[in-house]
Order: C-alpha cells, then sequence, then structure tokens
C-alpha cells in the first residue's frame, strides 16, 4: 500500500493490486480452449456461491465479436456472495496447459455495474484474472494466484515475462505496481512453468473448495 | 430521470472514442493550478457537473473523518506531506456528477504543454450518496453501493482545453490520427492490443507521453473537435 495520504483518499482504486494475478492479455487463442460439463452448476464454498453456465445462456452482445463464434466453448461465471448478492460477472475460459486446467476470467456487467454512466466506464480498462482449478470427488478447487507472486518473481528477476510500471499521478515510480502486458504464448510458458508450483497459489482451504450445489 | 438517461447516452456519443493509457500524462511533476475550471457548469443535453479541488473537497475529507481522526487544518496536513504529495493537492480537481442517482467522480489534473492547456481524467469512484461505511481494515472509505471489481481498473483520458470565462471545452485525442501514427511507426508510443477482446491500451511512461503532447499538443489532427465537451457555467 503507497505510504502517502494522496493514495489513502484515492481509496477503491488502489486497494486492488493483490487480486491473483491479473494480464492484459488473455492465456488463451480459441482453438486452446475446454469445455468440461461437470464444471456447470452451482458450487458452494465458504462465504461464496459460484454459478457456472455455458456462455451460450447470455446475449451474444456481451460477448466480444471474434469470440461470438465459440461461445459453446466457453462459460458464463458468477460469483454470489453466501447469501447470493451478486458479486460479480466474468465470462470463464478453461485451458488445460501441461496436467493443469485454468481458468481466464474476464469481467461483463452486473446489474449493478449496469447502472454505471458509460463515460466513467469507459475510462476504465479491463484486465484477465488467471486461477488454477481441479474437479475431484466432486469438489471444485478454486486456487488464485498468491498476491503479487509474479510481480515478486519480477522484482527479483526470476522470470522474464513482459510488464510495463503503473505510475501514479502524486508519487515517484516504483516496483509495486505493475501490469502483466506478455502475449498468450509467453502467458502459457509462464504458467507450463510455474502451474505446478504449490507456493505460487493460495492454499486450499474452505474458501476456495467449493462442492456442488446444484446442476443446471 | 429522462432527461438524465439522455446526458448519460448523450455523454457516451460524445466521449465513447477515447484511446486509455494505463499511465498519467500529467504527474506531480508537471501538474498545474487551473482556477478556471472551478464552479457548477452544465452540457449541452443539461448535465451538470461541478468541479472543485480535490484537496479538501467532501471526498478527501471523508477519507480523513470516517478515521475519526481528529482533522487537522488545511496548511498543517499539507505540511505533513510529501512534496510529490503537496504539490498534487495543490493543483488536483475533482469533477463529479450524478446519472442514475449515482454520484461518478473523477480526478481532473491540467498542465501546459508548449503554452497549451491539455487536461487528464481518471475515474475515481461511483457511489450512491449516503451508502459509505468506514472499512476498518484497508482504512478506506467504502460504498455499499459499488463493489471492488479487480479486473477493472482505472485509466487516464487526454484531452486538449479551451476556456473563457463561462466556458471550457475538452476536446478528445483523435483515436484514428493517433493508431495511425503508432502503426505507421510515425510516433514510438508503446501500446498493446488485444484483437481477441478488441481492446487496445497505451502503455507508455509518462515520460514519453509529455514528449509526444511536446510534438503533437499543437497539431489539430491529433484532437477529434466534433466530440468536443462543452460546458457552460451556471451563473448564479
Amino acid at each position: 500500500m503507497k505510504k502517502i495520504k494522496f493514495a489513502s483518499v484515492v481509496f477503491i482504486l488502489l486497494i486492488m493490486s493483490g487480486c491473483g494475478l491479473l494480464t492484459l492479455h488473455p492465456i488463451f487463442s480459441p482453438d486452446d480452449l475446454v469445455f468440461k460439463t461437470e464444471l456447470l452448476g452451482k458450487w458452494k464454498a465458504e462465504g461464496s456461491v459460484l454459478q457456472i453456465e455455458p456462455a451460450t445462456s447470455i446475449s451474444a452482445n456481451e460477448i466480444p465479436v471474434p469470440l461470438r463464434s465459440y461461445n459453446k466453448r466457453f462459460y458464463v461465471l458468477r460469483q454470489m456472495e453466501s447469501d447470493g448478492t451478486e458479486k460479480r460477472r466474468s465470462l470463464a475460459f478453461l485451458v488445460k496447459i501441461g496436467p493443469y486446467y485454468f481458468i481466464d476470467l474476464y469481467p461483463i456487467e452486473t446489474q449493478e455495474s449496469a447502472a454505471v454512466d458509460v463515460f466513467f466506464k469507459e475510462n476504465q480498462y479491463k484486465l484477465h484474472q488467471v486461477t488454477r482449478i481441479a474437479i475431484a470427488s466432486g469438489k471444485l478447487y478454486w486456487q488464485d494466484f498468491q498476491d503479487n507472486y509474479v510481480e515478486e518473481l519480477i522484482k527479483n528477476k526470476q522470470v522474464r515475462i513482459k510488464y510495463t510500471r503503473i505510475n501514479e499521478i502524486y508519487s515517484e515510480e516504483d516496483d509495486t505496481n505493475l501490469l502483466i502486458t506478455a502475449g498468450t504464448k509467453e502467458l502459457q510458458a509462464f504458467l507450463s512453468k510455474y502451474g505446478s508450483k504449490e507456493e505460487a497459489f493460495n492454499a486450499v482451504n474452505k474458501s476456495n473448495t467449493y462442492i456442488k450445489i446444484s446442476g443446471l | 430521470m429522462r432527461a438524465s438517461l439522455y446526458s448519460l447516452l448523450f455523454i457516451s456519443l460524445i466521449l465513447s472514442s477515447c484511446l486509455l493509457s494505463v499511465n498519467p500524462l500529467i504527474t506531480y511533476k508537471n501538474i498545474e493550478r487551473f482556477p478556471s475550471a472551478l464552479g457548477s457548469w452544465t452540457d449541452n443535453e443539461g448535465t451538470r457537473f461541478t468541479i472543485e479541488m480535490f484537496f479538501g473537497s467532501s471526498t478527501e475529507m471523508e477519507g480523513l473523518t470516517a478515521k475519526n481522526n481528529k482533522v487537522q487544518s488545511k496548511e498543517k496536513r499539507l505540511a505533513g506531506m510529501a512534496p510529490e504529495e503537496r504539490k498534487t493537492m495543490q493543483a488536483a480537481q475533482l469533477i463529479s456528477y450524478t446519472s442514475n442517482n449515482l454520484k461518478h467522480e473523477m480526478i481532473l489534473s491540467f498542465s501546459r504543454i508548449n503554452n497549451d492547456w491539455f487536461a487528464q481524467l481518471t475515474p475515481l469512484r461511483v457511489y450512491k450518496p449516503g451508502n459509505q461505511f468506514y472499512d476498518k481494515q484497508n482504512g478506506i472509505v467504502r460504498d455499499t453501493s459499488t463493489k471492488d471489481y479487480p479486473m477493472e481498473k482505472s485509466g487516464y483520458s487526454f484531452y486538449r482545453v479551451e476556456s473563457t470565462t463561462n466556458e471550457l471545452k475538452f476536446i478528445p485525442v483523435n483515436d484514428d490520427f493517433l493508431l495511425d501514427l503508432i502503426t505507421k511507426g510515425w510516433a514510438a508510443i508503446p501500446y498493446e492490443k488485444d484483437e481477441l477482446f478488441e481492446t487496445s491500451l497505451i502503455t507508455a511512461s509518462p515520460e514519453i507521453l509529455v514528449k509526444f503532447f511536446e510534438k503533437y499538443g499543437n497539431d489539430s489532427r491529433l484532437f477529434d473537435k466534433s466530440s468536443t465537451l462543452v460546458l457552460k457555467r451556471n451563473l448564479k
């Protein structure tokens, strides 16, 4: 967290840096997409519910034009609080890299965000969030990357991956705010190498182990 | 409500083509005061905008009072800031407007490059007035009507500014011309394009952006006059 006060006032924007692995580019090309029907349905973990449906269930207008013809090969994901309040909606793309499955989440509108003025939203850009998943014994394990794991690798010169520094209006450039700008192939190579490293991911616990509570 | 929706549509139409930058053009290094922008304004479709100094605004004060801290005088607070923050605080402005019963706030900054004025906008927050609460864990004010969207980040858009006492014009960058310059290799502006998700982002550093505006800032082709946001001052 930035030390100066302006940052504490520019509140919501800046606390988002630690959210697993965020990338500018997707981790897949359409030919890489995998569709597993066992993912479909409603899943519950401690504190959250995931509802996973095929992307064919939403309007084509919500899907970028180049991806519309592939809508049978990816999902739409609703992340909800345990009380059912919708937290996020995303397009969800499943990819197998090595022996591991990864989900690439790309945000789409919620009922709440739809009320936000277009001009405001057009001054924001969207990122992909990359998560490792596994389904075993009827459970869905949803493991985000550790916050700032990749940024630390970059700072320590342990990985070569394309990125850019994000500057703030009010402070000197530092290494705490990086945007991963690697392309799809480079991201896949990264996941191939680091996808098996358990220390890269949040440990399995009650809040990221989901049990299916209903089918579609 | 009808007027509000209409003005929302209008804003989206006239300013929809901004090519965003992940980095600011205007930082503490070149930010300047622009007091003539302060005040209450209305655009051609009736949307009311308020522009005020960020420092001392209710938005800034919320962050302080919510912590139950005794709020010091402005002078004392400024004295306690790092020089970069102090300079920013003394010049940064807050522009706000209401749409769909949500208050939208953005940080507005000004700088002069080759004697021309430029503005920069970056989203700050959207909230339903009265729904804020203090998040002790993170030391910030949050709002019950807006959620955290970690995959959505605030970018920066840039405008050439023309102003008179009672009129303020924000002329956005002409994306087609800028992309033409970049893709033909005439301007060395780092940018990223994702064909699959149809997104383009400028990733140049603030230093590169300043050099670019020093070179092209007075080239009329860089700005899209037809998309100008014209604000008229609300006279009492």
